[in-house]
């Protein structure tokens, strides 16, 4: 038997926000040893929280991620009026869902134009791909500005915000902010639009795989802030009871947790949330999806661009429908009052649904904190894709096109690894 | 009058300050010269690609981390999409880094050459300041106000 060891290492970014390696043994053409490693840092977050005023939390676990602070800081305050029994106002949920929006328009928006299209256009970077299609990728960064505008309105800035109270918010916009972000909102609809057709003319791998689709339900509305967790297997379950069902585990090849549903890999994010809640679009969105040939639920993983197009575009509605009807409130925030308790708070991150657990004392303290974001709900379901489509790719092809081929794989799920420089180190043993 | 734009990249944590304290401290240096204007950048994409539209000299400021000594000040007098590619990666503290951006304009039409880059070598941009943050600071400030002075 010859053996053949190749180390790669691809010291540019690869459009995966965070640090990753991927571990590929191969024998007799069939993968052995395929691993995902994640040196994203232990949840050292969790430990910080405890002793902590849960007044504190929402701008502490802001700063877990620059991507997606805006999921983190809801996940809590919804687990902490959970506990509390605070109802907040209208005005709170409309405001909550407006900067949902911004953050999912940011988020995917970036990942769309500047992560994702680069691969399926036949470019090394978004920079590359710019000089062919300026146009395009202009159009993006100018769609996650609005984005960045609906954040930085309600947060304050828009990374990092600090907006937000558990309650409500620190603020009200002004009626003339509002009307001025309507305008902006309302003048790039067309361009978003426009964003949803190039999307769907883009030749997208046509690749089927069974894999379980998880998300938020909510009879009212498509789901940001409120539901059951659901999936495709027919699970339907409250908040409260996520870890009956959902366990994470430690794999000592990575730093981030496994989380595994019933013990099995699960998908979240976009296309997960479309598959299980595209009849809670709006009529004029699905009319639109239905005039180009992809539909939903779909069992195509590289459907997942096309899916954060459509909540694009859904993102742009329902932020122009709460900016018409914005009144001031009387008050931004209701008060609070504490109780001692478990608190339970699930809302639905731009990769997916983010589940939080705080121990709470009768002083308000936490306890303990447990916090289980999206890409360690994929992480499995990476690895099982990995195993699958770069079977089918062909494990004979050269070192370059199967990593290629991984970093797209990758890629593809939007990981939010860590906010710090990244790239895919590959190592193929071949034997 | 030519504007002179001045873009300190930066956040609020720890050494990562760098770029926005520059621009507190250049604020005040300067005082009264009317074509100087300045951008506080989180290094979110292209924040400042409005910001530079109508600048005639373009100056970014950036804490860097190359594992070198920490303190070390760094000039790039960026005149071609060469210079951008070949400080890509070495530049910035940032997860995209600031070149990364820049060539991302470039490549869209948004600048204009030359750009002058200024960075300070940190010790960590995540925890704890390591005390030598303002004499970096106070070293590029002053240089920055040399090449303000000179165009």
């Amino acid at each position: 038997m010859t053996e053949k060891k190749i180390n790669i290492r691809v010291p540019v970014l690869a459009r995966v926000e965070g640090e990753g390696a991927l571990e590929l043994d191969i024998q007799n053409n069939q993968i052995s040893h395929l691993n995902l490693n994640i040196f994203e840092p232990p949840r050292l977050f969790e430990k910080l929280l405890e002793g902590k005023h849960y007044s504190d939390v929402p701008d502490i676990v802001a700063r877990i991620c620059g991507i997606c602070p805006v999921a983190y800081q809801m996940s809590a305050v919804h687990a902490f009026e959970s506990l509390f029994n605070i109802q907040v106002s209208p005005w709170v949920n409309d405001m909550r869902r407006l900067f949902y929006c911004g953050e999912w328009i940011e988020s995917h928006a970036l990942h769309i134009h500047l992560l994702a299209a680069p691969d399926f256009l036949g470019f090394e970077s978004a920079p590359a791909m710019a000089k062919k299609y300026p146009a395009e990728v202009k159009r993006g960064v100018e769609i996650q500005n609005v984005g960045n505008q609906i954040v930085r309105l309600l947060g304050g800035r828009s990374v990092h915000p600090i907006g937000v109270k558990v309650g409500g918010f620190h603020h009200a916009p002004s009626q003339d902010d509002i009307s001025v972000l309507l305008n902006t909102v309302t003048k790039k609809l067309p361009d978003v639009e426009a964003m949803l057709q190039w999307c769907s003319a883009l030749l997208l791998p046509d690749i089927a795989q069974d894999f379980t689709s998880v998300s938020l339900r909510c009879n009212t509305e498509y789901p940001m802030n409120m539901g059951k967790i659901v999936s495709t297997e027919g699970l339907e379950l409250a908040v409260d009871k996520y870890q009956t069902v959902f366990k994470e585990h430690h794999e000592s090849h990575s730093t981030a947790l496994y989380s595994l549903m019933n013990g099995k890999p699960y998908l979240v994010g976009p296309l997960a949330r479309l598959n299980l809640n595209y009849k809670k679009l709006p009529d004029e969105i699905r009319q639109l999806v239905e005039n180009i040939p992809i539909s939903f639920p779909s069992k195509n993983m590289y459907h997942s661009m096309y899916a954060r197009a459509v909540e694009v575009l859904y993102a742009f509605h329902e932020s122009i429908r709460i900016l018409e009807k914005y009144t001031i409130p009387d008050s931004p925030a209701v008060d609070v009052k504490v109780q001692a308790g478990v608190a339970y708070g699930c809302t639905e991150a731009p990769r997916g649904i983010l589940w939080h657990c705080y121990e709470v004392d009768e002083d308000g303290i936490i306890n303990r904190a447990t916090i289980t974001p999206p890409t360690s709900q994929n992480q499995a379901r990476i690895e099982e894709d990995l195993k699958s489509t770069l079977s089918e790719f062909g494990l004979d092809r050269k070192q370059d096109e199967i990593r290629f081929q991984a970093e797209q794989i990758i890629r593809n799920y939007d990981p939010c690894i860590s906010c710090a420089t990244h790239f895919l180190d590959l190592r193929i043993n071949r034997k | 009058m030519r504007k002179i734009a001045v873009i300190g990249v930066g956040s609020y944590q720890a050494e990562d300050q760098l770029g926005w304290l520059v621009v507190d401290q250049l604020q005040t240096a300067i005082y009264g010269i009317p074509n100087v204007f300045f951008f506080k950048s989180r290094g979110n994409g292209l924040d400042w690609a409005d910001f530079i539209k109508d600048a005639s000299s373009v100056i970014f400021v950036d804490a860097v981390i190359s594992n070198t000594q920490p303190g070390a000040m760094y000039e790039i007098n960026i005149a071609s999409q060469a210079d951008i590619e070949k400080n890509i990666l070495v530049s910035s503290s940032h997860g995209i880094d600031l070149f990364n951006n820049i060539n991302l304009a470039n490549a869209l039409g948004m600048i204009d050459f030359p750009i002058t880059f200024v960075g300070g070598e940190i010790d960590n941009s995540e925890c704890v300041e390591s005390g030598r943050l303002n004499v970096t600071v106070e070293k590029i400030v002053s240089r920055i106000k040399e090449i303000i002075e000179f165009s």
